[in-house]
C-alpha cells in the first residue's frame, strides 16, 4: 500500500508547480495549463482521500472537477483566440491598454 | 506484500524501463562515437523527393479547426458522468434514466445550436 | 455506500424554479437561431416574461414557507436561499431591460446575449441554494462561465477582449484555489455538507482548506486583496454585463458566505472575525482612496463597489443574526443604488458614448431627470439620509456595535467622509459645471423602466424601511441561535422611518 502522505505529498507539490506557474509564466496557453495543474493536484488529494475515508464523495467531486476543467479550457481558448486575433499575442504582459 | 513500497510484481516492468532507457542510449552513443563525421551542406536539405522549403512552418491554423476542436471537448468530456450512471444503471432505473435523458436533451439543445450556426461545417 | 435515487413530486416541487428557468433559457436559445428574422428586442422581453413568471414562483416559494433540502443536502430552499434568489431574479430583469438599447449596438450573437444573461442567472440561483462544497464548486463555476463570455462581448472592442482574458484567468485561477481548498476539508472531515464539516477542531489542513475556499469567494466578491481584476473587467466589459456583475455574483456568493461562516465554521469565530474585519478595513479604505484619482465612472463605480462590499464585509464579521439581517438589506440598497447608477452610465454611455466623467458635465442642462436620478443614486450609495444606502449602513453599523467591533466602526465612519468627496465630485460636474454640447439627452422607455425601478427602491428602502426589515430578519431565522445579544431580540425598530 502506497501510504496517504505519499498522495498528499505529490498533490501538494502539483498544487504549488500550478500556482507557481500561474504567477510567473507570461504566457496566456501556459497559465491555462498551470491552472488545469492545480486542479489535477485536487484531483488527486480527493481520490486518494475518497479511497482511504472509504467514501464514494470524493469520487464524485472529481468527476465534477474534470468536467468543469474540460468547460474552462474551451471557453479560455475561445478567449484566447479572439484576443489573438486583435492583438496577435498571447503574452500577458502586452496586455496594457487597461492600466491596472 | 506486507510494508512493501514497490509491489513484487511490477519489477519486471521496471527491468523493462530500464533495458528499453538503456538500449536507445547505448545505440545513440555507439553510433556517434562509430560514425565518420563529414558534414557538408546539401546534407541539411530536405531528403530525396522532398520539396526545399518555402515558408516557416508555423504558420496560424484556420480558425474553423479551434472550433471543431472546442465543440469536441466540450462534448467528450459530458462522458465522464455517463460512466458512473451506466455502472449502476439496474439501480437507478426508470428515474435515472429519464435524468440522463433531461442532461442529454440539454447538451443537444447546444449541438443543435452549433449546428444551425454551421460551426460543424469545414468551409 | 450505495445511493438510491428517489425523487417525489415534492421534491421536484423544490427545484421548480429552476426547472422553469432551465426550459425557458432552451426556448430564447432556440428561438434565436430557428427564427433568424426575429427582432431580437423581443427575445429580451420574452426573457423578461420567463423571469417574471420565476420571480412570481420564488414569492410564492417565501409566502408559503416552502423549503427543505434535496440530493443528500446539496441543495437547499430555505427562506435564505429564496431572498437571494429573489434578489438574483430581480437584478437579472432590470439588468435584461438595461440592456436592450446596448444589445441594438452589437453587429453580431444579439440573441446569445440574452441567453447568457439567463444562464448566469441561473448558476446564481443554484449558488443561494448551495449546501455543501461540491456544489459551491460547480455553481460557482456556472455561473462565472456565462459572464467570462459576457465580458469578452464585444469582439471588434479591444478593451472587452483584454477585460474578459483578465478576468478569465484570474476566475479560474480562484477555481483552482476553490478545488484545492474543497478537496482538503474533505480529506479533513470526510464530509461536504456545511452543517456535516463543523468540526470541534482546527487542523491545519481544515485552516488552509477554509483559507483557500475564502480565497477564491474573495476573488468572487472581490475584497482586497482579491480585488485586483475589479477595475479592469468592470472597465472594458459592456456596461450592462457590469453592472450585473457588480450586483449579482456578488448577492449570490454573500449566500455561501453566510452559510460557510454561520454553519460550519461557527466554533471558530473568534479567528475567522480577525480575518474578515481585515477584510472589510482594507476594501473600504483602499476602494475608497483609489476611486477618488478615477477620471472613467465605469471605474469610479467599480472602485466604489470594491468599498461597499467593505461595507457588506462588516455584516459578515459580526457574525450575529443581526448581522446577517444586515447584509441582507444592505445588498438590497446596493442592488437599487448601483443597478440606477449604471443604468445612468448605460443610457449616457448610449447616448454620447463616452464614460469619462469629464462628459458628465452640466447632465442637469442636458437631462434633469438623469443628473437628478445620478444624484439619489450616488447619495445613496454614499449613505445620506433619507435614502436607502443610509438605513444600510446603519443598519451594518448596529450589528458591529453589538458585538463591540469599535475599530471597523470608526474605519468605516471615515470611509463613509471619504466617499462622499467622490460621490459628490460628480454631483458638482453634473450640477454646476457647463456642458460642452448642451445638446437634450432623451432615453428610451425600457431604460426609463430601469431608473424609475432604481429611484422607487431607494426612496422606499429609505424612507419605509419596515417591511424590507421583516423580511429579512425572517430570512434568517435560522441564524437565531448564534451567539450574540441580537439573538435575543430578532426584530429590529429602527429610530426613523419604522
Amino acid at each position: 500500500m502506497v501510504p496517504l502522505s505519499a498522495y498528499v505529498a505529490v498533490s501538494a507539490v502539483l498544487f504549488t508547480t500550478g500556482v507557481i506557474g500561474v504567477l510567473i509564466r507570461r504566457n496566456f496557453i501556459i497559465v491555462l495549463m498551470a491552472v488545469e495543474i492545480m486542479l489535477n493536484a485536487a484531483n488527486l488529494n480527493l481520490v486518494a482521500f475518497s479511497h482511504y475515508l472509504d467514501s464514494m464523495a470524493g469520487q464524485i467531486v472529481a468527476l465534477f472537477v474534470i468536467a468543469i476543467a474540460g468547460g474552462e479550457a474551451a471557453v479560455g481558448l475561445a478567449i484566447i483566440i479572439v484576443v489573438f486575433r486583435g492583438k496577435i499575442s498571447t503574452n500577458v504582459d502586452e496586455m496594457n491598454l487597461l492600466k491596472w | 506484500m506486507s510494508n512493501e513500497a514497490v509491489p513484487l510484481n511490477y519489477v519486471p516492468i521496471l527491468v523493462f524501463l530500464v533495458v528499453a532507457v538503456g538500449f536507445g542510449l547505448v545505440t545513440l552513443l555507439a553510433g556517434r562515437v562509430l560514425r565518420p563525421s563529414r558534414p557538408y551542406k546539401a546534407k541539411l536539405k530536405a531528403y530525396e523527393s522532398g520539396s526545399p522549403l518555402f515558408s516557416d512552418a508555423r504558420l496560424q491554423f484556420p480558425i474553423r479547426y479551434y472550433i471543431i476542436a472546442m465543440l469536441f471537448v466540450i462534448f467528450d468530456v459530458e462522458i465522464v458522468f455517463m460512466f458512473p450512471w451506466a455502472v449502476e444503471f439496474r439501480k437507478l432505473g426508470l428515474l435515472g434514466l429519464l435524468e440522463m435523458g433531461f442532461f442529454i436533451g440539454i447538451l443537444l439543445v447546444g449541438f443543435w445550436y452549433a449546428w444551425k450556426k454551421g460551426a460543424l461545417e469545414w468551409d | 455506500m450505495t445511493f438510491t435515487l428517489t425523487l417525489s413530486g415534492a421534491d421536484l416541487l423544490l427545484l421548480l424554479p429552476e426547472m422553469l428557468l432551465t426550459v425557458w433559457l432552451c426556448v430564447v436559445l432556440t428561438m434565436d437561431f430557428a427564427m433568424p428574422r426575429l427582432p431580437k428586442d423581443r427575445l429580451a422581453y420574452l426573457s423578461v416574461a420567463g423571469l417574471a413568471g420565476v420571480l412570481a414562483n420564488l414569492v410564492w416559494f417565501d409566502l408559503a414557507g416552502i423549503g427543505g433540502t434535496l440530493f443528500a443536502h446539496m441543495f437547499v430552499v430555505d427562506r435564505l436561499a429564496v431572498f437571494f434568489k429573489i434578489f438574483i431574479v430581480g437584478t437579472t430583469i432590470l439588468v435584461i431591460l438595461a440592456s436592450v438599447d446596448y444589445v441594438r449596438r452589437f453587429r453580431f450573437f444579439k440573441g446569445e446575449y440574452y441567453f447568457l444573461v439567463l444562464m448566469s442567472a441561473l448558476g446564481m440561483m443554484f449558488m443561494a441554494s448551495a449546501n455543501d462544497l461540491l456544489s459551491v464548486f460547480i455553481t460557482l463555476e456556472f455561473s462565472t462561465f456565462g459572464f467570462y463570455v459576457l465580458v469578452a462581448y464585444l469582439r471588434d472592442d479591444v478593451a472587452s477582449n483584454e477585460a474578459g482574458l483578465k478576468f478569465f484567468i484570474l476566475g479560474v485561477f480562484a477555481a483552482g484555489l476553490l478545488a484545492y481548498g474543497i478537496s482538503l476539508v474533505y480529506g479533513e472531515t470526510g464530509k461536504l455538507v456545511f452543517s456535516d464539516i463543523a468540526s470541534p477542531s482546527a487542523t491545519p489542513g481544515l485552516v488552509i482548506g477554509f483559507l483557500l475556499i475564502f480565497a477564491a469567494l474573495g476573488f468572487k466578491i472581490g475584497a482586497v486583496p482579491f480585488h485586483s481584476w475589479i477595475p479592469d473587467t468592470y472597465h472594458g466589459a459592456p456596461t450592462p454585463v457590469t453592472a450585473f456583475l457588480s450586483i449579482a455574483p456578488k448577492g449570490a456568493a454573500f449566500a455561501i458566505l453566510i452559510r460557510m461562516f454561520f454553519v460550519s465554521l461557527a466554533a471558530f469565530k473568534p479567528a475567522w472575525v480577525l480575518l474578515l474585519v481585515g477584510a472589510s478595513i482594507l476594501s473600504m479604505t483602499y476602494g475608497n482612496i483609489v476611486a477618488i484619482a478615477q477620471r472613467n465612472i465605469k471605474r469610479l463605480l467599480a472602485y466604489s463597489g470594491i468599498a461597499q462590499i467593505g461595507n457588506i464585509l462588516i455584516g459578515l464579521a459580526a457574525g450575529t443574526k443581526m448581522g446577517g439581517d444586515a447584509i441582507l438589506f444592505y445588498l438590497l440598497t446596493y442592488l437599487f443604488a448601483n443597478l440606477g447608477a449604471f443604468a445612468i452610465v448605460i443610457a449616457v454611455g448610449n447616448l454620447i458614448r463616452s464614460d469619462e466623467i469629464e462628459d458628465y458635465n452640466g447632465l442637469n442642462r442636458r437631462s434633469p431627470f438623469l443628473a437628478f436620478a445620478m444624484l439619489v443614486f450616488l447619495l445613496s450609495l454614499a449613505g445620506v439620509p433619507p435614502l436607502a444606502g443610509f438605513i444600510g449602513k446603519l443598519y451594518i453599523f448596529l450589528a458591529a456595535i453589538d458585538e463591540g467591533l469599535y475599530t471597523l466602526i470608526a474605519v468605516g465612519l471615515i470611509n463613509i467622509v471619504i466617499s462622499m468627496y467622490y460621490y459628490l465630485v460628480v454631483v458638482k460636474k453634473m450640477y454646476i459645471n457647463e456642458p460642452t454640447d448642451p445638446s437634450p439627452l432623451t432615453i428610451s422607455p425600457p431604460m426609463k423602466v430601469v431608473v424609475y425601478a432604481g429611484l422607487a427602491g431607494t426612496l422606499f428602502l429609505g424612507i419605509y424601511p419596515q417591511p424590507a426589515i421583516n423580511w429579512v430578519v425572517a430570512a434568517t431565522l435560522m441564524f437565531s441561535n448564534l451567539a450574540g445579544p441580537a439573538a435575543a431580540a430578532p426584530t429590529l425598530v429602527l429610530p426613523i422611518g419604522g
